[in-house]
């Protein structure tokens, strides 16, 4: 059982953590070329009406007054208006709309990556130097060198126009509406009981969840082949064999528990770059997530967007790594002394 | 913490914020004939910012999540150099250099652009 004091000392070291990405967020967006004065005012736009904005977004304050400003905001969780993405809603507005379409295609990515990685990695270490080993390990590595924005458009050039089988982009087809209620587009058709939608949903995400769980699965799957193999040269599971336990128990009892460790600490790495890969994800089969208006926001110089988006990003990061981190002292009671 | 621990711990925060401070009245002055006065501390507050960022991201992440790093590192019997320890002073270090050097961009631009 995981102690009080270790998950509060753990969720207090989030404050200076978030308040140094903040910082950080901050001090690169003043720091990158661009100017959102005149981005809103345009290029053409006179001097005195590119000056008017400025003041306006209290840009032409000190940066370190900008900086104080900031940190209140965001210390409130506000995080001012959008200068141009959706320019005048509250960046808080946006985030709620968008964070559950990323949020649901990465959680389905890790999922797709750990229901085919776990088992193909346990197959390949207890199948060790077999064709299956072989063929699995040719698989992952082929996953882990193929990146997104390469795998997306090609399966998209296969599936959707050679076999015309699956759609090419967005979560639902534009015959269906469904009024969202958490946000998952999955959930929120069943919700409605709309099966037709929720047919159209899984088949638009499709694509997009294979190209995230690729990598994952890939990457997963070596992780457990090399940690399983480890585990099952150890003495304890030579002793459960010896014991006359069939090997496929042993495995499963024994040697899991013990190969998931440094699993479990890949995972949460990687979620950062499940993160990052959904921003390329959403950008090739063209979802309206977080991704997507990230990069959007960037190209606006739309400083409000980036920093809320990072931030959250930072969050969503920080959360799972606490996972991760609550996750070790379970699996082995001994990490957490 | 004792008075006798706080000593030194005391002498090392001054000495790596003064050099903080030196480093942000350097860039500022440095870029002033560059760039202008008001240019010139933004920068500098920005790039001091930034250090002091980094150093209190990963001195947070240190404390919180180190000891569970060195507890896997342990548990897979790896070895690097790497130490909890060694890691929190390094990024203390990185935040008092950053404290120092933003502030002293602050007084720069207070005593050259105003308030």
């Amino acid at each position: 059982m995981v102690s009080k004091r270790f998950v509060l000392k753990r969720l207090l070291m989030l404050f200076p953590v978030l308040f140094g990405v903040a910082t950080v967020v901050f001090a690169i967006l003043h720091l990158s070329p661009g100017d959102p004065a005149v981005v809103i005012a345009g290029e053409r736009a006179s001097q005195e009406f590119v000056n008017q904005i400025r003041s306006d977004l209290g840009l032409d304050d000190p940066l370190w007054q900008q900086y104080i400003r900031f940190l209140g905001e965001v210390a409130t969780f506000d995080f001012g208006q959008s200068y141009q993405v959706n320019r005048g809603t509250p960046v808080s507005q946006i985030l709620t709309d968008r964070l559950p379409i990323t949020i649901e295609l990465a959680l389905l990515g890790q999922f797709a990556g750990l229901l085919f990685g776990l088992p193909l990695g346990i197959l390949s270490a207890v199948k060790q130097d077999t064709w299956t080993d072989h063929l699995t390990r040719i698989g992952a590595l082929s996953g882990i060198s193929i990146p997104i924005y390469w795998s997306g458009p090609l399966l998209i050039l296969l599936f959707a126009q050679f076999l015309g089988l699956l759609p090419t982009s967005g979560r639902i087809g534009s015959a269906y509406f469904v009024d969202p209620v958490t946000g998952f587009i999955l959930v929120d058709t069943l919700l409605a009981g709309n099966v037709a939608a929720f047919r159209s949903a899984v088949t638009h995400l499709f694509l997009p969840i294979v190209v995230l769980g690729i990598y994952q699965m890939a990457l997963l799957s070596r992780m457990m082949r090399s940690s399983m193999v480890e585990v099952i040269r150890q003495d304890y599971m030579r002793t459960a064999r010896a014991k006359g336990q069939g090997s496929k128990i042993t495995v499963m009892k024994h040697g899991l528990r013990n190969a998931f460790i440094p699993v479990i600490t890949v995972i949460g790495i990687q979620f950062g770059s499940l993160l990052g890969g959904a921003v390329l994800t959403e950008t090739v089969f063209e979802i309206n997530g977080i991704g997507t208006l990230l990069v959007d926001a960037i190209n606006r110089s739309d400083y409000p967007v980036v920093q809320g988006t990072v931030l959250v990003f930072a969050v969503l990061y920080t959360l799972v790594n606490l996972g991760v981190d609550l996750t070790y002292s379970i699996l082995d009671p001994r990490i957490e002394q | 913490m004792t008075e006798r621990d706080l000593r030194p711990f005391g002498r090392t925060v001054a000495r790596w914020v003064g050099v903080g401070a030196l480093v942000g009245v350097a860039l500022a002055a440095a870029l002033v004939p560059v760039v202008g006065s008001r240019a010139a501390t933004d920068t500098a507050f920005a790039l001091g910012a930034l250090v002091f960022g980094f150093g209190v991201a990963t001195w947070g992440g240190t404390v919180g999540f180190g000891g569970s790093m060195a507890a896997v590192q342990d548990h897979l019997g790896g070895e690097s150099s790497w130490t909890r320890s060694g890691a929190r002073q390094a990024f203390a270090v990185l935040t008092w250099v950053g404290v120092g050097w933003s502030a002293a961009a602050v007084a720069m631009s207070i005593a050259l652009v105003g308030l």
